[in-house]
């Protein structure tokens, strides 16, 4: 969620101003960094160059081999040597770590942090941000560690695809944060001494038609809960319906579900990061008990590692706190570093095993996330996986915002706003508009679309199919994670 | 198409305003936002959705379907306020549903109630409920609502030697007192 709010707020400022560069997310002022442990990588040696620790400003240079297929850069600051948050004008946001520039061995550019965002034309007149056709994208705002994946849009895989691999040789960028050089207006930068430990994963092979991702579950639950522990769970016949499940989503991706282990969490973690089940997930920060949180997936595997719990609870600024179905640490996620403050995503499990019909979550029932719980936690289990292995919403809440792949229907919200009114009330013509597209919106009309996709931000009873398209697929698979 | 027919369907097509039923696109579309995956929608989306929405609300919270739909449904209209979302809580908290979503009722009603109401309200299912996640979700509504019902809360803790299921009200209690959030039985 913390990256999903972060995409909601881009979005509502995109559409505000899609012309100059990217606007970054507002954010309540975070505490500074604390102390980050930098993680050793669990990925056989030849996917990973060691790059060793730079500081912002240095340029990286690092070789890519024959018949690379993917390739992520991972920059985990050393100590805390740079703010968590920058201002920018009036406004906090994440020091985000990001190259400054991202250079192909022929030269080309393949990333500019301060380049702005090409527009498209929708539904008329309308002009919106397109990142499709970038061949670098990053859109995770966060400070400490940063996952620059490339190919993460149309335009990286239409590269990917015409050389039938990622371009041999040396590349090199400029490592950054946003408090050393900030590409927003008004930015208090120059102010970092930031270091990182900088790492470079590469995935050989031609481009996978097929792939398989293992899961490490780690339990954030009470002793009262559906899945107390981790015996329980390999024991759990609800527990076999949800991979049962999981693995048909994954499918929809070309990806088999491969082993799935459940993990106990140490006492400790337990009590004090997650008592009787509750995760307070409100927090982005680096310091937030999430990211403490996911410092504790450990287990040294090449795999998704997501964190199941009983209710995950966000507080509201001046309200009550709010539940949460689902959070993802980063998009996309730090594939083969456990450990690290984003090196998770965690579902809530209030649905799990729940049936609105009697028999619905039955071994033979069929899947339906509208009348059995278990296969709706799936569904958001499979939505979380999809922002770790670098997903975007095809289309944020307020449809002004779409993920960077072109097979994917936009869902632009003046298209698509069911009557006058709601199109009125749009963030894409009204910078104080409160309308937000739906599924059955996203599917109303020949310019509408996504409202089936597994990564709609909505999840809906008759609409969710959990289809995923081509390009999505292939960003999935392309992933470390995936082998 | 009589006239007359014509008039009965425009009116089921805006809602029966005698009966306050909100009308069907409303009901859809507040159904649809509470599917959202990662969050809730803001307060000032649903009251732009018009009249009737805490109506539509209240019927998904009260309905049998999913539990984190209707915890949603809830806290929604917990933000809404008002009578119905007192009601609605009031209701759900006393029902058979899930223990999720009557702890979601417990604490929206603790925020509906406010200082003044909520040890009244909230005092039956701190002391008497048969579920101890629900008294646990009680102690905690009513210290984040009505600190002065903190001794109350205390004795019951004690009185159920579970120092971990009523951490974070004991917490709340010793913070909003300036103490140090010292947990007993930990």
């Amino acid at each position: 969620m913390r990256l999903r709010s972060a995409i909601a707020a881009l979005a509502l400022l995109a559409a505000c101003d899609p012309g100059p560069r990217a606007p970054a997310p507002a954010v309540a002022a975070a505490p500074e960094a604390c102390a980050n442990v930098v993680q050793a990588p669990s990925l056989p040696d030849g996917m990973v160059q060691d790059l060793g620790t730079l500081s912002v400003g240095d340029t990286a240079r690092f070789t890519i081999g024959d018949q690379v297929t993917s390739f992520v850069i991972v920059s985990q600051q050393e100590g805390v040597t740079a703010p968590a948050t920058v201002v920018s004008g009036a406004t906090a946001v994440p020091n985000a770590v990001v190259p400054t520039d991202l250079r192909a061995p022929s030269g080309a550019l393949y990333y500019d942090d301060f380049a702005a965002w090409p527009t498209t034309t929708l539904g008329g007149a309308i002009s919106y941000a397109d990142t499709t056709g970038l061949l670098g994208f990053d859109a995770g705002f966060q400070p400490a560690v940063g996952v620059f994946p490339f190919p993460g849009t149309s335009g990286g895989l239409a590269r990917l695809r015409a050389g039938g691999a990622v371009e041999r040789g040396t590349w090199t960028f400029t490592v950054n944060d946003w408090a050393n050089r900030c590409p927003l207006p008004s930015c208090a930068d120059g102010r970092s001494a930031g270091r990182y430990r900088v790492t470079v994963v590469q995935r050989p092979g031609g481009i996978p038609a097929a792939g398989t991702l293992d899961l490490e579950v780690y339990l954030a639950t009470g002793p009262q809960s559906a899945l107390p522990g981790a015996a329980a769970a390999a024991a759990s016949a609800q527990a076999a319906r949800w991979r049962q499940s999981l693995a048909a989503y994954l499918g929809n991706a070309g990806i088999a579900l491969g082993e799935v282990t459940f993990h106990d969490l140490p006492a400790e973690v337990k009590a004090r990061l997650a008592a009787n089940g509750r995760v307070d997930v409100g927090d982005a920060g680096p310091c937030s008990p999430l990211a403490r949180l996911f410092t504790s997936a450990v287990v040294p595997r090449r795999a998704v590692h997501l964190f199941l719990a009983d209710v995950l609870v966000a507080p509201a600024v001046g309200g009550a706190p709010f539940h949460v179905i689902g959070v993802d640490g980063s998009i996309p996620g730090p594939s083969g570093f456990p450990g690290t403050i984003y090196g998770g995503a965690i579902v809530g499990l209030e649905d799990f095993g729940f049936e609105v019909t009697r028999g619905a979550c039955a071994p033979a029932a069929p899947l339906s996330i509208a009348s059995c719980g278990t296969d709706r936690t799936a569904y958001v289990a499979a939505h979380e996986i999809g922002h770790w292995l670098g997903l975007f919403h095809t289309t944020e809440a307020d449809g002004t915002f779409f993920d960077p792949l072109t097979d994917t229907d936009p869902c632009p919200c003046h298209a698509c706003a069911a009557t006058p009114t709601a199109q009125a009330a749009c963030s894409d013509v009204n910078p104080r508009g409160t309308t937000l597209v739906t599924n059955a919106r996203c599917l109303a009309g020949p310019a509408c679309g996504g409202g089936h996709n597994l990564m709609f931000w909505l999840l809906s009873d008759h609409d969710s199919t959990g289809e995923l398209t081509p390009e999505q697929g292939q960003i999935m698979r392309l992933n470390p994670a995936v082998r | 198409m009589t006239l007359l027919a014509a008039l009965l369907a425009l009116a089921a097509a805006a809602g029966d305003p005698a009966s306050g039923a909100p009308p069907p696109e409303l009901r859809r579309q507040v159904d649809a936002l509470l599917g959202s995956i990662h969050g809730p929608v803001a307060p000032e989306v649903l009251r732009a959705l018009g009249p009737g929405v805490e109506e539509a609300l209240a019927d998904a919270a009260r309905a049998e379907a999913m539990p984190s739909r209707r915890i949603r449904a809830l806290e929604a209209l917990a933000s809404l306020g008002g009578p119905r979302a007192e009601a609605t809580h009031r209701a759900v908290a006393a029902s058979a549903a899930p223990s999720a979503v009557r702890r979601g009722a417990i604490r929206g009603l603790g925020r509906l109630t406010g200082t003044a109401g909520a040890p009244r309200a909230l005092a039956p299912f701190l002391e008497r409920d048969p579920d101890p996640a629900v008294r646990a979700a009680a102690a905690e509504a009513l210290a984040e609502s009505a600190p002065a019902a903190c001794p109350r809360i205390r004795a019951r803790a004690q009185a159920e030697g579970d120092g971990d299921r009523f951490q974070r009200a004991l917490s709340t209690c010793a913070a909003a007192e300036g103490g140090p959030g010292a947990v007993p039985g930990r």
